[in-house]
């Protein structure tokens, strides 16, 4: 079983890739690790990670973060076969995700939201969207605005049109 | 296929602690709170009439109604009265009557002519009841001469009651004079005998057609009393067919007992010897036999010690699959759980641990674990399911059952018709720091569109003024519409929420978004006065291509069809619709493949008419799952069932006079389920035609059901030949009462038809269950 374990490692996820984040910093990940972006993964596909994976959409601060991820992540995937690993190591998870999305602030969250989208992490982008959702949701459109500095640029007249549509939902 | 015997807990997830006390299962007990008439100075605990009575209703609506809009609720009025209340002005069809007495409410003494006092007016009520509606063709006069049940009184004819089961709670044994006087000198009831015998009154009922209801979960003398009910004739409870040598010969030399049965799951074990020697016989017989699964009854309980001694050495004696078949006991209580199993392991000469034990808290908690799913739906608010499961306990070799996807669709399905109590989401909110940007309007229009998806509705209407930005967010996502989250923040749905308010908010949601629409829960009650909302909502969903529908109407009389406009829904994926009528079919829509996309249907508490069924699959040449739950026609309705794509059949307590599988070339699962605690006969005659690829099929249940296979009646003395035998099927489950001899001599036919069983559920039929 461990023999089998450390040969898929070697196999899989033995190969080194260089991101290069748009400042120029360098991350040196396995495949595994990178192949959680979709985009990486098919670039691996396509053979063309040779001289590195330019990043010029992300930060260097934002992609350390995206590398965190996919490094606590990939030995979440890595020992899927074996269950009792994977439970152990889901609590775990569960608090790293909650504590990376939480502690953020709003320009450092958007711009993960950003990063995950570009790199095409389902999983990240899922979980960031949400927290972004989690803290709108049940607050006054005046208070959704406030958290996130949102400019309402409607004339009273045509917020008031918007809401007749489903005047309802503005009934506090 | 694991089945697990308690619909109760099922539904109680669903409402979550809104329900106040379990329906099924418990019924006894919690009825109390809901009737408490007064009978000439003395209370009942409960008289009411059971007929698909559904604990929705009073959840929902504070008192029993039948789910049909046949209703009928029997409450007892200070007239002395039992007075038949219709919920709507449909005839009335009496399937189950029961009564429970109050403690200290039993007739203690017998005079001349019966009991004296209320009791024995009650049961002379009820023997007469029984007798006008037997024998004079039909209760109206009796049944609907107070109050509001005139009106009702002729519409009575030409039913019967059915079943009448009587519980008290108390003393020890049941009064055999109770019986005796509820008899009546009426001999044409065949109850005209007074001699009741008092050894458990067993000659006495069998003389008059009654039977125990389940001896096994009677405690007799210890205060919670029995219960038995007219049925067909017992011929001797205390003994089994089991006991018979020849019969046990016909078990064991089963083909798929002898080749191919590799697990045995026994549902509700209850220590009765006639259990444990089925299972002897089984295992005799099992060759390849690896593993036997049993659930103690929830209800019953376990013997005490001497005679507990006794059994576990039968079980222990038990000789199985050449020793190595493993046995594991299950049962709520873990106590007695572990020492049942360590005197099992004790006694096992072998000592190679055969014995297993698992708690059924395990299995709760593997309840919880499967509604996880849908919870993810709603992860922005907490749904508070059922609270109170404490987390598994730790057991050296837990045992969790494995849940397939039979238990998904029961799940799902009432999940998605049920209403969610959501509670807002209280955690924490984080104040954002400010810095006076617009940073969130840097996000891509897509990428809003992911936030704004993952928002409650009312929230995801509320962006939409939050700036131009933002303006047509909500429109481009497409609409996700659960009724439950139509509310404003601390708004209760039930209580705050009127039905014209609900109604309008659905309106204007459905009407404002442009489209497409990806899913629409909608609960509604009280929709028979807001026709034209329901007709511009169901053009909404055809115009706007809805993918997936769950419209359940909870109110009385469910006679609301559903606007035609449903089969121009081209792109459903899913459909449940409860308690309505399908509309007609007028022939102004082209039959043919109207559902293209249509993969599963559920039709719950439905209101079926001929061809409705046939009508819908002719139109959904897609179609995988059908359910009917609690479905049922105003008159016997057989259904043939025609469908070359159908894969998963759930037949749930729908009231069918026969359900024909005509040709089903693809059907895996023929799901056949009821709860323990209504009673009434579900289907009555199950036909199997052509279903080549059959693996699942079960509950059968011999009291209920007659099996057809192709064109042979499944009799208990025939020989099995090639047209009588089903080879496909790999799962196997049958409801047995064990100590009725007509039922448990169809165990070995059943068997005979299916030979490459490999797994075998057997339930024990309970009519009655007292909750401890």
């Amino acid at each position: 079983m461990a023999a089998a374990a450390a040969e898929a490692t070697t196999d899989g996820g033995g190969k080194m890739i260089i991101l290069i984040s748009a400042d120029g910093k360098r991350f040196e990940v396995t495949e595994a690790v990178a192949s959680q972006s979709q985009l990486i993964s098919n670039m691996i596909e396509d053979d063309c990670t040779e001289n590195g994976v330019r990043l010029p959409n992300v930060d260097g601060d934002i992609l350390t973060m995206v590398v965190d991820y996919c490094n606590m992540h990939a030995g979440d995937a890595a020992a899927a076969g074996d269950t009792m690993k994977a439970s152990s190591t889901e609590e775990e998870l569960k608090k790293f995700d909650a504590e990376l999305v939480q502690a953020l602030e709003n320009p450092v969250l958007f711009k993960l939201i950003l990063a995950a989208n570009f790199l095409n992490i389902k999983s990240l982008l899922d979980m960031t969207c949400q927290r972004v959702a989690d803290m709108m949701s049940g607050k006054t459109p005046e208070q959704m605005r406030e958290t996130f500095s949102i400019e309402n640029d409607f004339t009273p007249e045509e917020e008031a049109a918007i809401r007749q549509e489903n005047a309802w939902a503005f009934d506090d | 296929m694991y089945l697990y015997d308690s619909s109760s807990d099922l539904e109680h997830m669903d409402t979550g602690a809104k329900v106040p006390a379990q329906r099924t299962g418990a019924c006894w007990r919690s009825c109390s709170q809901i009737y408490d008439g007064t009978l000439k100075g003395w209370s009942f605990q409960e008289v009411e009439l059971l007929h698909m009575d559904h604990r929705e209703n009073q959840a929902f609506h504070g008192g029993a109604q039948d789910v049909h809009g046949k209703g009928h609720v029997i409450g007892v009025d200070q007239r002395e009265q039992l007075n038949l209340r219709a919920a709507d002005e449909q005839p009335v069809k009496v399937i189950s009557l029961s009564v429970a007495l109050a403690q200290d409410e039993l007739p203690q003494a017998r005079q001349e002519d019966g009991f004296a006092g209320p009791q024995g007016q009650l049961l002379r009520w009820l023997a007469k009841e029984r007798d006008s509606v037997a024998h004079h063709g039909g209760a109206g006069e009796d049944l609907g001469r107070e109050g509001g049940g005139t009106a009702h009184a002729t519409e009575v004819h030409n039913d019967e009651i059915l079943d009448i089961v009587i519980a008290f709670q108390g003393t020890d044994p049941i009064p055999e004079a109770v019986v005796a006087v509820e008899a009546g000198d009426n001999p044409s009831l065949g109850m005209g005998e007074h001699h009741w015998r008092q050894a458990g009154g067993t000659q006495g009922r069998e003389e008059l057609g009654w039977e125990l209801a389940d001896a096994g979960s009677i405690r007799w003398g210890s205060g919670v009393g029995g219960g038995w009910r007219r049925r067909k004739p017992i011929e001797d409870p205390q003994s089994t067919q089991l006991d018979d040598f020849e019969f046990r010969e016909e078990i064991n030399s089963a083909e798929c007992v002898r080749s191919s049965i590799k697990k045995v799951v026994f549902h509700g074990f209850s220590w009765k010897n006639s259990e444990i020697a089925f299972i002897n016989s089984i295992a005799e017989g099992g060759l390849v036999l690896e593993k036997i699964c049993i659930f103690q009854s929830r209800h019953g309980t376990a013997p005490d010690d001497d005679e507990l001694n006794a059994k576990l050495s039968m079980v222990a004696s038990l000789n199985i699959g050449l020793g190595r078949t493993e046995i594991i006991f299950s049962g709520e209580d873990p106590t007695w759980c572990s020492r049942a199993a360590a005197d099992l392991s004790r006694a096992d000469p072998s000592n190679e641990r055969r014995f297993m034990l698992t708690s059924l808290q395990l299995i709760h908690h593997q309840f919880h674990f499967i509604l996880s799913p849908f919870n993810s739906t709603y992860r922005h608010t907490t749904l508070r399911i059922n609270p109170e499961i404490p987390p598994p306990p730790h057991c050296a070799r837990c045992q969790i059952p494995s849940v397939s996807i039979t238990m998904f669709s029961l799940l799902s399905l009432a999940h998605k018709l049920c209403p969610r109590f959501i509670s807002p989401n209280t955690g924490e909110r984080h104040t954002s720091t400010n810095d006076g940007q617009d940073q969130i309007t840097v996000l891509p229009n897509n990428l809003l569109s992911e936030i704004v998806s993952r928002l409650p509705i009312i929230d995801a209407i509320r962006t939409t003024t939050l700036s131009h930005g933002w303006s047509r967010i909500w429109h481009s996502v497409p609409l996700s519409l659960d009724h439950s989250q139509i509310r404003c923040a601390g708004e209760n749905i039930l209580v705050d929420l009127s039905n014209n308010a609900m109604v309008a908010r659905v309106s204007s949601i459905l009407s404002s978004h442009p489209g497409p629409f990806n899913s629409i829960h909608l609960t509604c009650s009280s929709m028979g006065s807001h026709n034209d909302a329901l007709k511009s909502w169901f053009k909404a969903f055809a115009d706007k291509h809805l993918k997936e529908l769950a419209f359940l109407n909870l109110h009385y009389p469910n006679d609301i069809m559903v606007p035609t406009d449903l089969f121009r829904c081209k792109s459903l994926k899913r459909l449940y619709l409860g308690g309505v009528q399908l509309p007609a079919n007028t022939g102004i829509i082209p039959c043919s493949h109207t559902f293209h996309e249509l993969w599963e249907i559920c039709l719950y508490r439905c209101i079926l008419h001929e061809w409705d069924i046939e009508n819908l699959l002719t139109c959904s040449p897609k179609v995988e799952k059908l359910s009917l739950v609690n479905s049922a026609c105003g008159w016997p309705l057989r259904l043939h069932i025609r469908s070359h794509s159908l894969r998963c059949m759930l037949h749930w307590a729908s009231s069918l006079e026969e359900l024909a599988m005509v040709s089903t070339p693809c059907l895996e699962r023929l799901i056949l389920w009821r709860d323990d605690a209504l009673e009434w006969s579900d289907c009555k005659k199950i036909k199997i035609c052509s279903m080549p690829k059959l693996q699942v099929i079960g509950y059968l249940n011999p009291a209920d059901h007659v099996l057809q296979i192709r064109d042979t009646l499944i009799k208990n003395d025939m020989k099995a030949n090639a047209a009588t035998v089903v080879p496909s099927v790999e799962v196997l489950a049958m409801t047995i009462r064990f100590g009725v001899h007509e039922e448990e001599r169809m165990v070995p036919c059943f068997l005979k038809c299916f030979p490459s069983v490999k797994i075998l559920h057997v339930k024990v039929g309970i009519l009655i269950v007292f909750p401890l």
